[in-house]
């Protein structure tokens, strides 16, 4: 007993000395909006280890970092379900199909819009691949442990595999527009995934008959292969960058065909026109708040998408796919109750529980329920209020956003060559400035002239 | 025969009213709008009664007489004046990846006079998208290079641009930036400072031709509107809106209006805090926004732009709020409700939108607050407009009782239960 | 029998005879021996020979220590009480490698399929190939005291195999040491075709490693027994990174920031390759990470700009104006904040050497980013902050030595190894130290030393008459002088301590501070010339004694005269 004991504490000493990734911490007296068990006034929460382990009044727990949330909320920790903060690379957009890639390879644990999002209270962002390439890499969902500079640090653990894929103008203007090789129409984009399934398909029967001794040799290995059989056989989640209706439409039957049932839509703008499609087929969908008409693939959408989805029973987030927006997705899920009468709690779940079931970690995020993890964030005013300002944002039971510990400069590392950190004037129109990055690295492939 | 005809005309009637767009018209009236809590901007907060007669505001006050006016009962609701967004491109530019669509940017460095009343669609889709969020009145601007245009003051009500147009101008100069133009610019420090001083002398060439026009004052003769539209600008006339935000532009700006006694208004303004008291020393009036943007540098703290306004309007400066948007104008009151939240409070900032950018246009006499004898340019919510929770319930521009619809909200109505809906 | 015998010879001798070129427009060596003596030699970290002799015949040490016979037909170097040390060795570099023109491509239909050579996979390909054997690399690198170059062709993610080569040679054979020593990778992107982004490269890597595995094992069962089986058809791109799969060959592959070093290091605990971490830049971070890895690492010495010394009084003018300037950009107490945290980074990086010693990590020094031009410079300012001359010595000689599979025959001056030493005027890593001479090869290279000029020299002569003391350490002499100056003639007398010997110096020439002469020594009825060479500053000289058994330092200072 004594040497389990000894062993023990040596592990607890010993994970304090190593970058502890997960802390202790009691939240005492906030409002706690729990997500799935409704709203709890004067009520604590205390965090074990990284996880929530008691949930109630006048909780004790001894020696550990105590937060007094009198006069604020408690909510579980905002999940973005399309982001591209924290890569430095986007993306691959040399073929229309680049399943291969893996943004996970390209993590930069110094972005300091991984802070600006802790100070917006999201915890966790799903790294994604841009909307260059029909079938696009695979993604990361990372949480936003800031302080760690190795790229492991920040992901996400046993988090499911997920692909990016795209639809609409993005793919066919990289490729079919501007380099001349198929999809150049919505029609190419079917065969481009109907061909890219076959692949897949092909390369694991080859293998399964390697296995069962019907060959001398497996196929050659072929990443891409490996990760279109490895979605065939439901390993992968499917997040598809999609705008118009009929593609989305397209996209599910091409889907059932091959049996692939993990499909959440991305952006999804016209995800409204098949809502009852989507919602037979399972699919799930994550919308912006109320971004539309910046190509002619949005023009007709509305900001009412999220509410129409809601209400006809489709499991549906609202992302950012944007460094500005991230910053106050809290505000963005707020807007379902202007365009759309969402209740608070159905508006803060498509931030929080709904973005965990698109992600599937719904297991171990998206609300505040024993047994989770501990990622809370803490609201001075109601999180659907416009005058909300976040003041505590927590990952694992550790405190990494807290407003009244900001320096200001809140880079993890400085260039020692930088005269003066470089000053960005912002582009005249938003969306498509500062924030958007879903089209990065594209610019410098195609102007390379060889 | 007739009875048949009769039938038919019936069909047709109701065919048409059930088979096109339910699309419902403005209708302009006299309106009492009664028991409201009247937000005025200007003179506090009053419970009573706002009469609408011939589009302007004829009387507020309590038990009103509605004298043949269309009687409303605003009973728990609030009368706000209509928002005014000091900077956007609506009507200029339809989709922004389609660029025919997009109207505000004219090749060349010196045109400030091309004229975006000219280009504005008073049928752009994105128009009713906005005013259904309160916003009434816009000014919308040409954007690019050194001289992009004349931007003009518009009501968001009206089937040409003269309709639309709300009675003020101004020209547009955008200030040689010493900054990186996005992340993608890669020129090293040099470049960056030999393309500045090329600008700067661009700049001060074409200053001193408008100088030396304006002086002769031609009129007749050979024809020169470039200069012509700058005859007004360097007479003192009207004031000229600079588009400047780093710190260092900013207070090179100032030398140069200050060494050509320019009158000006800056817009952008995005490192203003850190200039405050320069810009309160040479009385400039500043349109900011948005208040919805990243830190200019990655070593500012997260909330600069959120902190802003309420740092320069602690100063002294006179803030009002743009949007800068193109097809979501409509989320100005949210960039002055988070402006509120950190640091401006909710008077302010609700100054920032109606009438701060009401008095830099020189329209204050007619627009941004609710008093007698300015235009009717309000609406009915039902709590604070800042707020997303709120709903606007009635919308007048004008005096005009514009339908609370937009494309948006039709396809709400049309989706929301798609009939037929997933065929079994 | 003697004419067959001479017919015999003459058929023997005749090749000789017939085919011997006569160029008298090329020099012939006069001697393959030569031979250093009385120098300091650092023949290996941790330890040195003082004041000991080398000889060097064929190009290979023969013999070194204290005490040796001077041979009479080598050339003999004036490198009295100078520094030895064994030449450097570059980790890697692109040295002698011909930089490419990266003119047109040529046009590819599937970007996301391009031909390798396009994608810049070449792994196969030989550096050997890329040398120019007249490039100025060789002088360069030399003149800075390396004498062999690990090189590593240039292109885009796997340019290919690296070669050894020796800075000396006028051919790419005579140049080139060992060929295919291993393979060289980076994360370095082919724009406008598949890999164009850095993500692209891992997986490419990933793919062609797991290609090659399979490869392997295909090629080996088919060597076994073709019969049945299908013709391999593999690329060669695939063949080429078999080596690397069975461990025969090392990938020394790029990674400049702590972040590319995690991913490096993770594409390594996936794969399983033998992994040289090369040109880390960044290394602060990943100290840990890097020990627990057990990867051995070669640095780069690309370090940043010292900060600028702030507030000299002096200049309070400029100083307003440059503050001034800089409010411009940030407000006062933003650019203070600013400045510390930059010269806290500025100190991690000159300060990460010492602490990866620290750690125990064995690390070596690489050239494909950093200038060879600042080594010197760059190395003082590391051992300023920290790093001991003796690993900063290990990472340029015995490390990237044993690295390379080369440490039995360089790496340390010992008898049977290569040729390739450094001279040096002082310890390398001082300041004022200067390369005298480069043997590489056995080949011996000389370098003019630009005096440099001392503080008194601006024209301003010292009064150099009086009474000084001196001290000979080498000889264990000691004693006094008296110099005097009588109108510009100036005559010195010497008393030596151990015996009052009294002893008048002759040729007494005074230029500028400097003084030199002759003495006759006489010692117990043994007589020696001896040439004497001072210069003199304040109060003090050094210089040195020449003798027929070698040169000492002398140094002393004036005497008080009460």
């Amino acid at each position: 007993m004594k040497n389990i004991f000894l062993i023990f504490i040596s592990l607890l000493i010993f994970s304090g000395i190593s970058g502890q990734q997960s802390g202790d911490i009691l939240i005492k007296n906030g409002t706690v909006i729990t997500i799935t068990d409704g709203i709890k006034e004067n009520t604590d929460v205390l965090i074990r280890n990284g996880k929530i382990d008691q949930i109630g009044e006048n909780l004790s727990a001894g020696d550990i970092e105590t937060i007094d949330a009198e006069g604020l909320f408690v909510m579980p920790g905002i999940i973005d379900a399309h982001s591209h903060i924290a890569l430095d690379v986007v993306n691959e957009a040399t073929n229309p199909v680049t399943a291969e890639v893996f943004v996970g390879d390209g993590l930069d644990p110094y972005d300091v819009g991984i802070y600006r999002a802790l100070a917006g209270g999201v915890t966790i962002s799903h790294a994604m691949h841009g909307s260059a390439n029909a079938i696009g890499g695979q993604c990361e969902t990372i949480k936003h442990r800031y302080g760690e500079v190795d790229p492991e640090a920040i992901r996400m653990d046993g988090a499911p595999r997920t692909i990016k894929f795209a639809l609409g103008e993005n793919p066919m203007r990289v490729h079919g527009e501007r380099q001349g090789i198929v999809p150049a129409t919505r029609m190419g984009m079917e065969q481009i995934f109907r061909n890219a399934f076959e692949e897949g398909k092909a390369y694991a029967n080859a293998q399964k008959a390697f296995a069962a001794g019907k060959a001398d040799f497996p196929p050659l290995y072929n990443t891409r292969n490996e990760v279109m059989a490895d979605i065939l056989k439901g390993d992968i989640i499917i997040h598809c960058h999609s705008y118009r209706a009929d593609e989305i439409y397209m996209l599910l039957k091409v889907l059932e065909d091959y049996g692939v049932k993990k499909i959440c839509f991305q952006h999804v703008n016209e995800g409204f026109k098949v809502a009852p499609e989507l919602a037979a087929y399972g699919a799930h969908a994550s919308v912006f708040s109320d971004w539309w008409a910046y190509k002619f693939e949005v023009y007709y959408s509305t900001a009412y998408n999220a509410a129409i989805l809601t209400e006809n029973g489709v499991v549906t987030s609202i992302n950012s796919d944007s460094g500005e927006l991230i910053r106050h997705l809290y505000h963005e899920a707020a807007k379902t109750q202007r365009y759309g009468s969402l209740t608070d709690n159905e508006a803060l779940k498509l931030i929080t529980l709904n973005p965990a079931i698109q992600l599937g970690i719904d297991d171990r995020v998206g609300s505040i329920e024993k047994g989770k993890e501990g990622d809370i964030a803490i609201f001075k005013n109601h999180p659907l209020s416009i005058y909300a300002i976040p003041q505590m944002t927590i990952v694992d039971g550790i405190v990494r956003f807290d407003i009244d510990e900001d320096n200001n400069d809140m880079r993890l590392d400085v260039d020692p060559d930088e005269s003066i950190p470089t000053f960005y004037e912002s582009e005249t129109h938003s969306h498509h400035g500062e924030g958007d990055r879903c089209m990065q690295d594209v610019f410098e492939f195609l102007n390379h002239k060889h | 025969m007739r009875k048949i005809n009769w039938i038919i005309a019936c069909c047709l009637f109701i065919s048409v009213q059930l088979f096109g767009q339910q699309v419902k018209k403005s209708t302009f009236g006299d309106v009492l709008l009664k028991n409201a809590t009247i937000v005025t901007v200007t003179n506090g907060t009053i419970e009573g009664d706002l009469l609408i007669k011939d589009g302007i505001i004829s009387d507020i006050g309590s038990s009103l007489s509605a004298n043949g006016a269309t009687e409303i009962d605003c009973s728990n609701k609030f009368i706000y004046p209509g928002f005014i967004d000091g900077g956007t491109q609506l009507g200029l530019v339809e989709i922004s990846s389609v660029s025919l669509t997009r109207d505000s940017d004219e090749l060349g460095d010196y045109t400030p006079h091309m004229q975006a009343l000219t280009a504005v669609n008073p049928n752009a889709v994105a128009i009713p998208v906005t005013r259904v969020n309160g916003v009434t009145t816009v000014f919308s601007k040409p954007t690019g290079d050194l001289f992009p245009g004349t931007g003009a003051v518009i009501d968001l009500h009206g089937y040409t641009p003269d309709q639309m147009y709300a009675g003020s101008k101004a020209v547009l100069m955008n200030y040689p930036s010493t900054g990186k133009r996005g992340r993608w610019d890669r020129r090293k420090e040099e470049d960056i400072k030999k393309d500045n001083e090329k600008a700067m002398k661009k700049l001060k060439d074409f200053w001193s031709q408008a100088e030396i026009y304006a002086k002769i004052n031609q009129t007749g003769g050979e024809y020169n509107p470039q200069l012509a539209a700058m005859v007004p600008v360097v007479k003192g006339e009207s004031p000229l809106l600079i588009e400047v935000n780093k710190k260092a532009d900013i207070l090179s700006a100032l030398e140069w209006i200050n060494k050509n006694e320019i009158k000006a208004v800056f817009t952008g303004v995005s490192e203003g805090w850190r200039v405050a008291d320069s810009l309160v020393k040479y009385n400039i009036p500043v349109i900011t926004g948005p208040v919805l943007r990243v830190p200019s540098r990655g070593s500012d703290r997260y909330d600069v732009s959120y902190t802003n306004p309420a740092k320069m309007l602690e100063a002294g400066v006179k803030v009002a709020i743009r949007s800068n948007e193109t097809e979501n104008v409509r989320n100005l009151p949210f960039n002055a409700g988070f402006a509120a939240a950190y640091g401006m409070g909710v008077e302010e900032a609700l100054k920032a939108i109606t009438i701060i950018p009401a008095e830099i246009f020189g329209i204050s006499d007619k627009y941004g607050s609710l008093e007698k004898g300015k235009v009717a340019n309000l609406f009915v919510c039902d709590g604070d407009p800042f707020e997303t929770k709120t709903q606007i319930q009635y919308l007048f521009i004008k005096g005009w009782n514009v339908p609370m619809e937009s494309r948006h909200t039709l396809l709400y109505d049309e989706f929301l239960e798609r009939d037929p809906g997933i065929k079994e | 029998m003697k004419k067959l015998s001479l017919q015999f010879l003459a058929l023997f001798l005749a090749p000789m005879i017939c085919y011997s070129q006569v160029d008298y427009d090329k020099i012939k060596k006069a001697t393959d021996k030569v031979f250093i003596k009385n120098v300091i030699i650092h023949d290996k970290p941790g330890s040195t020979i003082e004041y000991g002799s080398i000889l060097i015949e064929g190009g290979i040490i023969k013999e070194i220590g204290k005490k040796l016979n001077e041979p009479n037909d080598a050339l003999i170097l004036s490198a009295d009480s100078l520094h030895v040390y064994p030449a450097f060795i570059d980790a890697l570099s692109h040295s002698t490698i011909k930089k490419k023109e990266d003119g047109d491509r040529p046009k590819v239909k599937f970007p996301g399929a391009p031909p390798d050579d396009v994608a810049g996979i070449t792994p196969g390909k030989s550096a050997f190939d890329d040398i120019d054997a007249e490039s100025g690399d060789i002088k360069t690198m030399r003149e800075l005291g390396f004498g062999i170059s690990h090189i590593a062709p240039r292109g885009r993610m796997l340019p290919g195999q690296t070669a050894i080569v020796s800075l000396s040679g006028k051919t790419k054979n005579e140049i080139l040491l060992k060929e295919n020593v291993a393979i060289y990778s980076q994360l370095r992107t082919s724009p406008g075709v598949f890999p164009s982004t850095m993500i692209g490269v891992l997986t490419k890597f990933r793919e062609l490693y797991k290609q090659a595995e399979e490869a392997n094992n295909y090629l080996t069962k088919y060597a076994a027994s073709p019969l049945g089986m299908q013709r391999p058809a593999y690329s060669e791109a695939v063949t080429s990174m078999i080596p690397i799969t069975k461990k025969k060959q090392k990938v020394f592959f790029k990674a400049e920031s702590a972040k590319d070093v995690h991913r490096v290091l993770a594409l390594k605990k996936e794969l399983g390759f033998d992994l040289v971490l090369t040109d880390v830049k960044q290394v602060y971070p990943v100290i840990d990470k890097i020990k627990s890895s057990n990867v051995p690492v070669m640095v780069s010495l690309d370090l940043p700009e010292k900060p600028e010394e702030e507030e000299e009084e002096e200049e309070e003018k400029e100083d307003d104006k440059k503050d001034k300037e800089d409010e411009e950009e940030l407000t006062s107490e933003e650019m203070k904040k600013l400045k510390e945290r930059k010269a806290k980074a500025y100190n991690d990086y000159v300060s990460q050497l010492a602490k990866l010693d620290e750690a125990g990590v064995t690390f070596g020094f690489s050239w494909i980013k950093a200038k060879p031009k600042k080594m010197l410079e760059n190395m003082q300012t590391l051992i300023e902050n920290g790093l001991s001359e003796d690993t900063a010595m290990k990472g340029l000689t015995k490390v990237p030595a044993q690295l390379l599979g080369i440490s039995n025959i360089v790496g340390t001056a010992e008898k049977g190894k290569l040729g390739n030493l450094i001279i040096s005027t002082a310890p390398i890593f001082e300041e004022d130290s200067k390369i005298k001479f480069m043997i590489v090869d056995g080949e011996v290279f000389e370098y003019e030393i630009k005096k440099k000029k001392k503080k008194s020299d601006t024209g301003e002569e010292i009064d150099i008459a009086g009474t000084y003391t001196y001290e000979i350490d080498q000889f264990g002499a000691s004693g006094t002088f008296v110099i005097t100056n009588d109108d510009d003639d100036y005559k010195l007398i010497m008393t030596s301590a151990d015996d009052g010997n009294e002893m008048n110096a002759k040729n007494v020439i005074r230029d500028g501070n400097s003084l030199s002469f002759d003495l006759k020594v006489e010692e117990d009825g043994f007589s020696m010339d001896v040439s004497v060479g001072l210069d003199f500053e304040d109060e003090d000289f050094e210089g040195s004694v020449s003798t027929d058994f070698g040169a000492a330092p002398i140094e002393g200072s004036k005497v008080d005269p009460n």
